[in-house]
């Protein structure tokens, strides 16, 4: 932070009249209710504490175990072959058909969902083009510069950040 | 009827004895002690990003939205926050992104002109209970509201809180030397304004 001299001379220079209302006036003119920060406070807190710190995995291993040492190893069994199988149907394309020809019905944490786990069959040059464009900043990024775990990090970032129509586009 | 508070100015605050960033972040990325952590982040830093998203936004109940949104962000964020950018800049960082995205959607929403858009916003400010300026500071934040929000961002850092073009530079991905001449030409529009209205 520079200092309050440094800046008031910066703009003594630049716009004497802005300096003359600064020095007089420094503030803004706005203002809260006098509880306001501690509610702001406690209401982050429950929000925080209402949602997960981190978005959690998909645990594998527990359905693993539960399949081979479960109490009923034949009942899992067979729902994993309808599993795979229903797996099989669905993901077989249809023909004629664009699996996001109705993306405007769905919901913009289902399209956000879906390209982050399919980030993989996206540029993730591409990904991050768009999503330049789509906010306030450009940004002098190379991914060149980054390493894998940098591009995934920002590519989570950006993702949270796009709004649906964008996400449309990139679909 | 209770007093509102008002920001108080970079001049005379008296600034409270706050956990260092170290120890905040240190706490934080301690499964045991990140309550803890974010508690102190909150009281150091919530204010502060209050007033900035509120200087970009306006409007009080828009600002308490993004500011919140902006709080959860960082608490599910921190985890990847690395220690080469400082924390403030990063906070701040979040907190335009924030603003200036909620700004780009209710503009894209918007359906009126953009001169209608800064005579609302004069509107608003006059109707605002929670905007006691007298008519300088009322004229300044009308003839602030006429520029771009990013040179808007840039010019209430540098005026407001005193930002230096450094820390200004991390958290607007842009060159100290192009934030030098947005700020410079900033500056020179108000200064315009003003003397438009009071040539003495």
């Amino acid at each position: 932070m520079d200092s309050e001299k440094d800046t008031q001379k910066e703009l003594e220079e630049l716009a004497p009249n802005l300096a003359r209302l600064r020095k007089q006036q420094p503030e803004d003119g706005f203002s809260v209710h006098p509880s306001y920060f501690r509610e702001l406070e406690q209401s982050v807190l429950n929000e925080v504490h209402r949602q997960p710190a981190t978005k959690r995995r998909f645990d594998w291993s527990g359905i693993l175990s539960w399949l081979l040492v479960g109490p009923r190893p034949v009942i899992a069994l067979t729902t994993l072959a309808l599993a795979l199988a229903a797996l099989w149907y669905l993901s077989a394309p249809a023909p004629e058909s664009n699996l996001f020809a109705g993306s405007s019905e769905v919901a913009a944490e289902e399209l956000r969902a879906y390209v982050h786990e399919n980030l993989d069959d996206f540029s993730p040059g591409f990904i991050l083009e768009v999503a330049e464009q789509d906010m306030a900043f450009e940004t002098d990024l190379s991914l060149d510069d980054l390493s894998e775990e940098e591009i995934d990090i920002l590519l989570d970032e950006y993702l949270e950040e796009l709004d649906q129509e964008t996400l449309e586009d990139i679909l | 009827m209770s007093v509102p508070i008002r920001k108080p100015s970079p001049q005379t605050v008296q600034e409270p004895v706050h956990t260092e960033d170290e120890q905040i972040i240190a706490w934080i990325k301690d499964p045991g002690t990140v309550d803890r952590g974010f508690r102190a982040l909150l009281a150091k830093y919530q204010e502060r990003l209050y007033w900035h998203v509120r200087r970009l936004v306006i409007e009080h109940e828009d600002t308490n939205d993004v500011v919140q949104e902006c709080l959860v962000k960082v608490y599910r964020k921190i985890g990847s926050f690395r220690k080469d950018s400082g924390l403030y800049t990063w906070l701040y960082r979040i907190a335009t992104n924030e603003a200036l995205s909620f700004l780009r959607k209710q503009k894209r929403k918007a359906t009126r002109s953009i001169d209608d858009e800064e005579l609302l916003l004069a509107e608003k400010l006059k109707a605002d209970a929670y905007f006691d300026g007298d008519a300088a500071q009322l004229h300044l934040q009308r003839a602030v509201a006429q520029l771009p929000d990013k040179q808007r961002a840039v010019f209430n850092l540098r005026y407001f809180e005193e930002m230096s073009y450094q820390d200004m530079s991390e958290v607007l991905s842009t060159s100290t030397g192009a934030l030098k001449a947005s700020y410079h030409h900033a500056v020179k529009k108000i200064e315009k304004s003003m003397v438009a209205i009071e040539p003495n």
